[in-house]
């Protein structure tokens, strides 16, 4: 149960790093030099291209980590002898779950654009 | 298919999507290097250039080669202005100036974005241009990443540029319309008619 509760969680939170850095990339279109520096020219273009579609990207972001969460912090009762024991997923799994949270809001909250 | 299982290919389509879009546009802005001028002291050179084509309905683009915004601007512009009019009467003029830390090194890139004939690139290396628009549009800020529209009676007679007869920009904190390319097609159009 653990196990499959892990599972999910991570792939949770690579998905929603995944739609988070989709997002982090439209958002740095257009605050200043050092993104055309990191991205390139097509890099910025594109990022430009996907900034109309960072609300919904965030938007799957949240999604993603909702189910991540419910998955690692449900409690399942697993019976043994005939005794039910609560389990959860591991402290690396919820770890990591709160570690993209708090960058998908940073992300989030970044201004979309800097000039 | 348990709910574990979809989620893991949910993750891996996300994953692949973003490594596509890495790939094809990491690469660099597709389409030949068209050649550029500098726009000459005073914009003189851009100047002779825009009373030359007197009679023509002109577009005056003040874009920076490092900005996304207004790379997609440029962009925009060949896809939905110059793509969908072919009037030979309609002349661009491609201006890009250094902000946002650009560089004359990066206009080649650049100019990917407007392959069209009837467009000339210019560099504003002193950014005369973008101080001359900034007291014509009253930005009270640079003129950059604005898009201008001249009829065919529009002439430049003195050291600065004249009023456009519609613009658009891309710009924050600026009143006025923001590009919407097919909207200044459709103004274009109403010119070239």
């Amino acid at each position: 149960m653990t196990r499959q509760a892990g599972r999910t969680a991570i792939a949770s939170v690579i998905g929603a790093l995944g739609a988070a850095g989709t997002s982090l990339m439209a958002t740095l279109c257009c605050v200043g030099p050092a993104a055309y520096t990191v991205l390139g020219a097509g890099g910025a273009l594109a990022a430009a291209r996907l900034q109309p579609w960072r609300p919904a990207i965030l938007a799957a972001s949240a999604v993603f980590l909702a189910l991540g969460f419910w998955s690692a912090y449900r409690r399942r009762a697993v019976t043994i002898d005939g005794q039910a024991c609560p389990v959860k997923a591991s402290r690396t799994v919820r770890t990591t779950l709160w570690a993209a949270a708090v960058l998908t809001v940073a992300i989030a909250l970044l201004p979309p654009v800097l000039r | 298919m348990n709910r574990s299982r979809l989620l893991w290919i949910a993750a891996a389509i996300v994953a692949a999507t973003g490594l596509a879009i890495g790939a094809v546009y990491l690469r660099g802005i597709p389409g030949p290097t068209r050649p550029h001028q500098a726009a000459g002291a005073d914009a003189s050179t851009l100047r002779e250039a825009f009373n030359a084509d007197a009679g023509k309905v002109r577009i005056i683009a003040l874009v920076s080669p490092t900005c996304g915004a207004c790379l997609r601007g440029a962009s925009d512009l060949q896809n939905r202005v110059f793509g969908t009019i072919s009037d030979p009467s309609l002349r661009g003029y491609i201006v890009w100036v250094p902000k946002l830390d650009g560089h004359e090194n990066n206009v080649g890139e650049a100019t990917h974005t407007i392959a069209d004939p009837r467009a000339t690139h210019y560099w504003d290396g002193d950014s005369y241009l973008v101080r001359s628009y900034n007291q014509i549009l009253q930005l009270g800020q640079d003129a950059w990443d604005v898009y201008l529209l001249y009829g065919p009676d529009a002439r430049w007679d003195g050291p600065n540029p004249p009023q456009p007869q519609y613009w658009m920009h891309q710009l924050t904190g600026v009143t006025g319309p923001a590009l919407d390319a097919n909207a200044f097609a459709d103004h274009a159009r109403a010119l070239l008619d």
